[in-house]
């Protein structure tokens, strides 16, 4: 935070205080953009697992046959496309990382069309996921009110689909940013910047917990 | 408060633009479209919501027919009257017409969004579940954009050139309207949400009231059974959603950037947007009570909240627990960031209050524990709305699941509720015994412990939903653990209070009478630990007894002894020394009489959530309504005293407690951006006597920190770890 003076319009200049904060300490080495997203992300973390816990409780506590479900499930939807989809999602976290290099190095272009890649690969898998669904749904019969564990299913990657969603639109500032000039490239990006590259990262690794849970095991 | 000298403000209001006439006419014709569309939607939910249409909370209070709707009608009315008679300047300004206009256009939008893509599936267009889903998030949209929370945001999204950082146009208050609008201004949310938390433990009063009518005797008094489950519920989440969990943010938004010495939170607008997300999560409870109550308990357990029945009012209350559990995490996240990064130059953690210590834990808890019941309650959601089965056995659900979601967070919330009042003891006793806080270490570290131990306890809400025997016998284990750090801060303050210079001040009497309240809670809370006797009392009046110790005796008190405590810094004046004595006596001793014979009753069988209790219990009921009516002719007296020194009492200097921390060194109340320089921390918070003791250092206005004669004389501005 800098301490720029601000502009006032008459109404507010009467204050008898002084109408400027003094000048801002930070007593963390980390800007605090970052520790703000750290700490939103650990909540987030909590979010995902409030609904692992409930598909753990169902799955190895409850008392109904799972294998049954779990068996047709697994047929219902191919592995190949969740791997595929893994694929996507996971080479865009390299994209982005291109994208911050060509931040730090100066280079308008890098970052613009890196950063391009990123959301291209990232509204490929809401694509695709959104295709499994449709596939499951209207092929295969299979909703989030056909049994508990398609419930779990479509809950998660819902959610984990719309957190994917919430990026592209961060990434899709950022774009829109980097296309105006708004940003004084070839220095640390900034906290805003940063934030939203640590949120992607985010949510790819919480693509490979569902992928893990949901599909593989 | 300041009045406003340049005139071209308010001269630009006065004249309006054009003639009367035609305003006037607007006027009407914005009252009756704002009254109609009310009318129009309440009618329409009721109906769709199979609710008898002349069912409104009003009479579910018991105050005659019809009176409800006319009142919903007057909610669309008069902004609508505001708005037609102020114009633009009102459709377009950040204020709270606005914001309620907006929030009605949102929720049309959304709701034509809804209907249009049900159309383009081939679904029947109108369902009422996902309507009132969707439509809730599209009003509290325009809500937030109505109140001009947003503007900076969008602009920046939309790539425009701001800078968000040094953004101050919303902050400080400059007259009593500011406080009913969007403010980014820690001291001005702070004092929002007090007065809201007021509010809402009001009326979370008034239903417990309606409750001890009913019970006072034995048969059916003036509710049935339904409106009763209404009545418990309500008063159960409202106290705990709208007073207890936020009253602590109200305070700690006021007191803790000053404490750390910080002109704001870290995310000042975010901190503004987590008030009025609190406000839209108020406004969704309140539509819940006005289709017809929800009834499902605060913790509200599938399978019983998912049944189609209710299905209404229940939506609208895990849309609530949304909007409340995203305020609290938005909120927590900007303290931590605001206490990790933004604490004065030469305070070190173990420089910090112990309030400062207590919010950070409790923030952690948030972050960490809040989504679990916005999970859980995400779940009765889409169960209503899409028909999934988390909860349903026949297609492999779990019922239990819901409750180990919710406890999990809930547990811990125990915690979110308790721990700030822990902190402001130990500021407040050490402060009013001018004796320095025995083992500070101590108390920092429980509190953490407890936060710790909070998240590993969660089952022993559920001993008799059914577990296997050896997760009993953990749960009881590490239950009782967390007594150790609990005891170990009792003995702390006692010992605080040992051969201190105690002065019975009101915010010392609220601690005193907190302490020996939370000991006997703490108490039956540990023999409600012990499987064997819980099963015995479970869901009886022992129950409610033992929560009412902990969270009236216990956290309340806390929050009242934090109210008198900072009353002086809040609104630069003293309160009434006497009625805050009468205060506290009369609510001490009501409470124990409501409150304490609940043990017996619950021991001997009287049941918890129920309408009835067998006659045998009649005489010791009467007592408790009786005791319960006194307790708010007593809260009457507080709220006299609030008002009435807040606009007359004596003027307050800016540390009337000769305190140490950082907020008492500065004005009552604190400049528009709390310090002029960067304050310097020397030594430990609480250094009662100490040859010379100094906590930190502030600047005088115009200076700086470092002309400070404690500073230029012994030239400690260099060397920050100098005793003092
Ligand atoms: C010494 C610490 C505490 C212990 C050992 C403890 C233990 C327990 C236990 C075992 C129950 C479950 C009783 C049953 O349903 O059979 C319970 C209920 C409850 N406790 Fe505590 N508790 C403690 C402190 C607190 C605090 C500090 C608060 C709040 C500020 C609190 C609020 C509640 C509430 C609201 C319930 C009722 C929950 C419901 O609706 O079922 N407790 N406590
Ligand atoms: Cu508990």
């Amino acid at each position: 935070m800098t301490a720029t003076p601000v502009t006032h319009d008459p109404a507010d200049v009467h204050h008898d205080d002084h109408d400027h904060p003094p000048p801002s300490h930070s007593s963390s080495r980390h800007p605090w953009g970052i520790i703000g997203i750290y700490t939103f992300i650990i909540s987030e973390i909590a979010l995902f697992g409030s609904f692992f816990m409930a598909y753990f409780i169902i799955r190895v506590i409850g008392a109904v046959d799972y294998a049954e479900w779990q068996e047709a499930f697994a047929q219902a939807i191919p592995l190949e496309i969740a791997l595929i989809n893994t694929a996507i999602l996971l080479s865009s976290s390299i994209w982005i990382w291109f994208a911050e290099r060509g931040f730090k190095q100066g280079n308008k272009r890098a970052l613009v069309f890196w950063l391009s890649m990123t959301i291209l690969f990232g509204s490929v898998f809401l694509g695709i996921q959104i295709y499994e669904y449709a596939e499951l749904v209207t092929h295969k019969d299979i909703g989030p009110s056909s049994n508990a564990f398609s419930s779990v299913f479509f809950m998660i990657t819902g959610l984990h689909g719309s957190h994917v969603l919430v990026g592209l639109i961060l990434l899709g500032m950022l774009l829109v940013r980097a296309v105006k000039g708004r940003y004084e490239l070839g220095t640390h990006p900034p906290q805003g910047f940063m934030a939203s590259v640590i949120y992607w990262h985010f949510v790819d690794v919480v693509w490979i917990v569902v992928l893990t849970t949901l599909y593989l095991l | 408060m300041s009045t406003t000298t340049t005139s071209t403000a308010p001269a630009a209001r006065g004249a309006g633009h054009g003639t009367p006439g035609p305003r006037y006419v607007g006027g009407l014709i914005g009252f009756l479209i704002g009254y109609a569309v009310s009318h129009l939607l309440l009618r329409l939910f009721q109906g769709w919501g199979g609710v008898d249409p002349s069912y409104t909370v009003v009479e579910a209070a018991g105050i005659g027919a019809g009176l409800g709707p006319i009142i919903v009608g007057l909610m669309g009315g008069v902004p609508g009257l505001v708005a037609g008679l102020f114009g633009r300047r009102v459709i377009l300004g950040s204020n709270i017409f606005a914001a309620w206009l907006w929030a009605v256009v949102g929720f049309l939008i959304t709701t034509l969004i809804v209907i249009g893509v049900r159309l383009a599936f081939g679904m029947d267009p109108i369902s009422l579940l996902p309507i009132v889903t969707f439509g809730s998030l599209g009003a509290y949209l325009g809500m937030t954009i109505g109140i001009g929370a947003l503007g900076p945001w969008l602009r920046f999204l939309a790539g425009g050139d701001v800078d968000l950082a040094g953004d101050h146009s919303q902050h400080g208050a400059k007259s009593w309207k500011d406080y009913f609008g969007f403010n980014t201004d820690h001291k001005v949310i702070g004092i929002q949400y007090i007065v809201f938390n007021f509010m809402a433990m009001a009326i979370g009063g008034m239903y417990a009231l309606f409750m001890r009518a009913e019970l006072a005797q034995s048969g059916m008094q003036f509710m049935d059974g339904s409106t009763y489950n209404g009545a418990f519920t309500v008063h159960g989440s409202v106290m705990l959603f709208f007073w207890i969990i936020p009253i602590f943010a109200g305070i700690g938004n006021y007191v803790i950037p000053l404490m750390v010495g910080a002109a704001d939170m870290a995310f000042p607008r975010l901190n503004g947007l987590s008030f009025w997300t609190l406000v839209a999560a108020f406004l969704t409870s309140v539509a819940a009570i006005l289709v017809g109550m929800y009834e499902a308990g605060w913790t509200a357990y599938a399978p019983l909240s998912t049944q189609s029945e209710i299905g209404l009012q229940q939506l609208l209350f895990a849309l609530t627990v949304q909007f409340v559990g995203a305020s609290s995490i938005m909120t927590a996240v900007n303290f931590i960031v605001t206490i990790v990064g933004m604490r004065a130059p030469g305070m070190t953690m173990w420089r910090m209050p112990l309030f400062v210590w207590a919010n950070l834990t409790t923030s952690f808890l948030v972050v960490l524990g809040t989504p679990f019941i916005g999970g859980a309650q995400l779940m009765v959601l889409t169960d209503l709305t899409m028909n999934t089965q988390f909860f349903n056995p026949i297609l492999g659900g779990d019922p239990l699941a819901y409750q180990h979601v919710f406890w999990f967070y809930s547990h811990p919330a125990v915690y979110i509720m308790m721990l700030p009042g822990f902190g402001i003891v130990s500021d407040v006793i050490t402060t009013h015994a001018r004796k320095t806080i025995f083992g500070y270490k101590a108390l920092a570290i429980s509190t953490v412990a407890i936060g710790f131990l909070g998240f590993a306890v969660w089952a022993h809400h559920m001993f008799t939903s059914g577990m296997p025997d050896w997760f009993r016998v953990v749960m009881m284990f590490l239950t009782m653990l967390i007594a150790v750090p609990t005891g170990v801060k009792v003995l702390s303050w006692t010992a605080t209070l040992w051969q201190g210079r105690i002065h019975m001040r009101t915010p010392m009497l609220f601690v005193l009478g907190f302490l020996f309240m939370f000991t006997v809670g703490g108490v039956t809370g540990i023999m409600l630990a012990a499987v064997p006797f819980t099963i015995h009392v479970h869901d009886s009046y022992f129950v409610v007894a033992h929560f009412h110790y902990v969270l009236f005796g216990g956290s309340t008190m806390t929050a009242f002894a934090g109210i008198y405590h900072w009353y002086p810094k809040i609104t630069g004046r003293m309160y009434d020394e006497r009625l805050g004595k009468m205060h506290f006596w009369g609510l001490f001793i009501t409470q124990n009489l409501v409150f304490f014979p609940m043990h017996w009753t619950g021991v001997q069988g009287m049941v918890r959530r129920y309408a009835d209790h067998p006659e045998r219990f009649d005489t010791i009921n009467m007592v408790m309504s009786i005791g319960a009516i006194v307790m708010a002719a007593v809260t009457l007296i507080f709220f006299y005293n609030m008002v009435n020194s807040w606009r007359r009492g004596p003027k307050a200097t800016g540390n009337p407690w000769n305190s140490h921390t950082l907020e008492w060194q500065v004005s009552s109340p604190p400049p528009l951006f709390n310090f002029y320089d960067v304050p310097r921390v020397l030594d430990e918070p609480y250094p009662f006597g100490a040859a010379e003791p100094v906590h930190g250092v502030v600047a005088e206005k115009g200076k700086r920190t470092a002309d400070h004669p404690i500073l230029a004389g012994s030239g400690a501005g260099t060397s920050q770890e100098q005793q003092g």
